[in-house]
């Protein structure tokens, strides 16, 4: 496939040698997200202009709504509830951007404040291309977008939220109940209830964690993790579990290199997590091969 | 539980004949509100502060500030989201001469100042006025909020 | 262009005329009274206007209001912020001859000690 070409002289990322190693890990999508300070001249009618930079790559162009702006603070308690974004009391702004080629993996989006790229399972790239090929894909387009905004005068890219997500789709066989069969997946749940619910049964189950990031003691993010119950279209009556890992933080300087070294340690902490998260027995069958599976 | 959700393709999803949609959760998010979640009507006040002020062309103030960068509204909100309990009083919301945006307690006894200039970019200044002896606080933060916890425990519970 | 040198031309107990947007008017309940927010005293390079250089040109406060209905007038002497460290630089222009700077960052600590040594030589009902 046609892919952006890293920039001279930049050197592809390689894989560390201490992560867990799947073989055939049962990933779906990737998402490689970095936040930055608005790009107020960052208007719609740029967006033909950089769009002309990756055409060839990324035939197709959509709008959609966009995303509000994260930030993972510390030494304050989570609050409840919905939360007002004063974005709804003001103009619009630009939409996000999809650029994607109909049919391919890959995605990349574009809003004021964000850029974004999706690997996401295909037909045409069934098998994982694995983090370093993704991220090499998205640091190559980083730095597009950073050229054409130095060309266009429309400002500078200040990252100050990055994040990685992996989203894994966990089939059992034979799985009309996937509950049942949660201890399986994850030693999060046990089924062990303190007394026995007489005249009732379990529906559905969701496990929600976060976990602080830390260097040297003090937090530099949080990996979010979330088991789910969901179905196939195509098939209702198999029920499968989504395990969403998330892991976002600020980077520690504003630039595009300090965005992708905390992508690089998110990748880590969500690979980590994702081991430890889920059991012994299904990375055998995932073909865990660094060692420290069964 | 915040996570990339929406980044992410979800219409792939949909639009797959493989693909797989999320069973409803039931997790009582109304129940959940109503019952434990604080009362949010500085929200409504603080919000519509902030929308004027970011709505205020350049050189707003007479002389040459810039305008009210969004982001600093953004960041400001968060920080409020993060630390108001149910009877922490209502910040004044000033904007500043250097295109942020001031969140502002002068009551109680207690003298709060937040100076936010851009995501992760704030500073405090705090005076208990009910001890004269001790120095003001001033701080350069990031995203660490757990100096707030004093001067808004202060604040709410005075 | 003049450099920035703070030659003491401005005297200390002269005091130095700085419009307030009304957004940063506060309430100050501690204070009992209506106050500039430090908000106000932030900028860098923060023009205010010499009163005793308007009174040499026959001027007076009302001068620094002109053209700028709704604003309310602050007022606090040069040596309050020359005791912080910062310079204050007369810098004439031409439709203007009392302008001054007050140059240096100003912290919170700072902006704050000149919000509150401050007084109103105008304060718009709000």
């Amino acid at each position: 496939m046609n892919t952006t070409p890293l920039p001279a002289g930049s050197q592809a990322a390689t894989r560390p040698k201490d992560l867990p190693n799947f073989e055939r890990p049962p990933l779906n999508e990737v998402v490689l997200s970095i936040q930055f300070a608005t790009l107020e001249k960052l208007k719609s009618v740029h967006i033909g202009l950089l769009w002309a930079r990756f055409r060839t790559q990324y035939p197709d162009v959509t709008e959609q709504a966009t995303i509000n702006a994260e930030f993972e603070i510390f030494g304050a308690p989570p609050q409840p509830g919905p939360r007002i974004k004063f974005e709804q009391l003001l103009a619009p702004p630009m939409p996000r951007y999809w650029f994607e080629k109909s049919g391919k993996p890959d995605l990349l989006q574009v809003q004021q404040d964000r850029i974004i790229h999706n690997w996401r399972k295909h037909e045409d790239e069934p098998i994982y291309p694995r983090y370093e090929t993704v991220r090499d894909r998205f640091r190559a387009e980083v730095d597009q977008f950073v050229s054409f905004l130095d060309d266009e005068k429309l400002g500078e890219l200040r990252p100050n939220q990055c994040e990685v997500t992996y989203t894994n789709i966990i089939e059992l066989e034979d799985s009309e109940s996937v509950h049942d069969r949660l201890p399986e997946i994850t030693s999060l749940w046990t089924s062990r209830l303190s007394e026995p619910l007489i005249d009732m049964d379990f529906e559905n189950i969701s496990i929600g964690l976060q976990l602080k990031m830390l260097e040297a003691g003090k937090p530099v993010g949080r990996v979010h993790v979330s088991f789910q119950p969901a179905v196939r279209t195509s098939d209702p009556s198999k029920q499968v579990i989504k395990l969403d890992i998330t892991a976002r933080g600020r980077p520690k300087q504003e630039t595009p290199e300090s965005a992708f070294d905390f992508l690089d340690l998110g990748r880590r902490a969500v690979v980590k997590t994702f081991a430890a998260v889920t059991t012994p027995s299904l990375h055998s069958m995932w073909g865990r091969t660094d060692g420290n599976g069964s | 539980m915040a996570t990339a959700a929406s980044a992410r393709s979800r219409d792939f999803y949909e639009m797959d004949t493989s693909v797989v949609r999320t069973t409803r959760r039931s997790n009582f998010p109304n129940f959940a509100r109503h019952y434990d979640a604080p009362e949010r009507k500085w929200e409504v006040e603080v919000v519509q502060a902030l929308a004027r002020l970011v709505k205020m062309p350049a050189g707003w103030d007479s002389y040459n500030a810039p305008q009210i960068k969004r982001d600093a509204g953004h960041f400001a909100l968060e920080i409020l989201q993060a630390i108001m309990r149910a009877r922490t009083p209502v910040p004044q919301v000033v904007p500043s001469a250097e295109g942020g945006v001031q969140l502002e307690w002068h009551e109680k006894g207690i003298d709060l100042e937040l100076h936010v200039t851009a995501p992760y970019q704030w500073e405090l200044w705090f005076r208990d006025l009910q001890e004269p002896n001790a120095e003001p606080t001033s701080l350069e933060l990031t995203d660490d909020f757990s100096a707030l916890k004093r001067p808004i425990s202060l604040l709410t519970t005075r | 262009m003049p450099p920035d040198v703070d030659d003491g031309s401005i005297a200390d107990d002269a005091d130095l005329l700085r419009r307030i947007h009304p957004e940063q008017v506060v309430d100050d309940k501690n204070l009992g009274k209506t106050r500039p927010s430090s908000a106000a005293f932030k900028d860098p390079t923060m023009s205010v206007d010499a009163e005793p250089i308007l009174h040499h040109y026959r001027l007076d406060w009302t001068f620094s209001l002109r053209g700028h209905s709704g604003y309310s007038l602050a007022r606090f002497r040069a040596g309050a912020a020359r005791e912080k460290g910062l310079a204050v630089i007369h810098k004439p222009e031409s439709n203007n001859p009392a302008h001054t700077e007050v140059i240096g960052k100003k912290t919170g600590s700072i902006a704050k000690h000149l919000a509150t040594v401050s007084t109103w030589a105008h304060l718009e009902s709000q």
